[in-house]
């Protein structure tokens, strides 16, 4: 979730990227890759496909920094950027004619393990814990229907701001908000008060 | 907690619904209401962190992607150019060839020399023409004849009067020939009658 001063910054380097240079380009990788790899795997449950499309969508970005009349500054650059991937996840599932959720949800070489994901060592008893109310929690998602899941991976896995998914979605913030909030509350019913409690404890 | 959120959530949801530019004080109230603890919980569980991905290779392969794109955009171009200029050659080709198809015939047939360019008027006055007339106007038709044939001969081999092609035997010089023999046959008995009246 990008500030104004971040945001100034990202401006200055898609400048210098625009420019030539090639060491502000691969910042902008770096920086990005993470982020966009992950909304779309999680959106098409397939990590070769994620990995083409988030080449694709650097590729597009690159042009679009290198043409003359190519990228113009009229709004945030995250959203612009994840409005290019998710266009190339919809016009590549749309090629395809398959649904994303036909994927294999919880497969082991899908998601990484939450404990290897955790920013903090933890007991083993606590890391069973925490591993089991992680695996209940992709699977209530899993559950949820597309439009809840892209609310929340937009706002959870893209790490968008809610202005910035409303930009990347062309919806009223308004709108935003409350999708997201209506996606986090089905989410809370999905999981019951038993695993709601244990996961926010 | 979430009962108790919901229940000051909602009311400001429903004012915010629809509202492209809702107040700055109002949208952070709502998110820091939305975001809690399940939230944190949200942020490992599908994280940017939460699928596997080899980040190193696959940052090196967009680079990869991008560092190549200049020289194959330029070789495109180059391609593009040199086709843009093969398909103008190939319009201008065709076209010359359609109007060389179109003017080909009228052309040959101003060029080819016809019989009676060359003879003398079969009208009365006929007697006054000797054999040798009529043998030199055959043998200067026959000549004139033979050029235009070599040119259609030429224009038929390369293969670009398709027209001529097609008439090419209907006026071959034989048969030039052999009307200008039969008018020649007729001026000459009509020649031979006339020197017997004197």
């Amino acid at each position: 979730m990008t500030t104004q001063g971040s945001e100034n910054s990202i401006q200055a380097t898609l400048a210098a990227a625009a420019a030539g240079d090639e060491s502000a380009w691969r910042s902008l990788v770096e920086q990005y890759t993470r982020r966009v790899y992950a909304l779309l795997a999680h959106q098409c449950r397939d990590r070769e496909l994620a990995e083409e499309l988030t080449q694709a969508t650097f590729v597009k970005l690159f042009d679009q920094l290198r043409r003359q009349d190519g990228y113009r500054e009229q709004g945030r650059f995250e959203a612009y950027l994840f409005r290019i991937a998710m266009n190339h996840l919809r016009d590549e599932m749309r090629r395809r004619k398959r649904q994303a959720r036909t994927m294999d949800v919880n497969g082991q070489d899908f998601f990484i393990p939450p404990q290897a994901s955790g920013r903090r060592q933890q007991a083993p008893l606590e890391r069973m814990q925490h591993e089991e109310q992680v695996r209940k929690l992709r699977e209530a998602i899993a559950a949820m229907s597309e439009s809840d899941q892209q609310i929340l991976h937009l706002r959870h896995t893209a790490g968008m701001a809610f202005a910035e998914i409303a930009e990347t979605l062309g919806e009223p913030l308004g709108t935003v908000l409350a999708r997201a909030h209506r996606a986090l509350k089905k989410l809370r019913e999905l999981l019951g008060p038993e695993a709601l409690e244990t996961v926010e404890s | 907690m979430n009962e108790r959120h919901d229940e000051q959530l909602e009311p400001l949801l429903d004012q915010l619904l629809g509202a492209e530019e809702p107040a700055d004080d109002l949208v952070e109230r709502i998110c820091q209401l939305t975001d809690g603890p399940l939230c944190d919980t949200l942020d490992q569980a599908i994280g940017p962190d939460s699928v596997t991905c080899d980040h190193e290779a696959l940052v090196r392969r967009i680079m990869a992607a991008t560092s190549e794109r200049p020289a194959v955009l330029a070789r495109i171009g180059m391609f593009g150019v040199a086709w843009r200029m093969a398909a103008m050659l190939a319009v201008a080709g065709g076209l010359y060839l359609v109007v060389l198809g179109l003017t080909g015939s009228d052309r040959d047939s101003a060029q080819t020399p016809q019989i009676a360019d060359v003879l003398p008027p079969a009208t009365d006055d006929s007697s006054n023409s000797s054999l040798s007339d009529i043998e030199q106007a055959i043998a200067s038709f026959t000549a004139a004849t033979d050029w235009a044939f070599d040119q259609r001969v030429q224009r038929v081999n390369s293969g670009l009067d398709r027209v001529a092609a097609e008439s090419f035997w209907a006026d071959s010089p034989v048969a030039l020939v052999e009307r200008a023999a039969e008018s020649a046959d007729m001026y000459e008995g009509a020649a031979t009658s006339t020197g017997a009246w004197f």
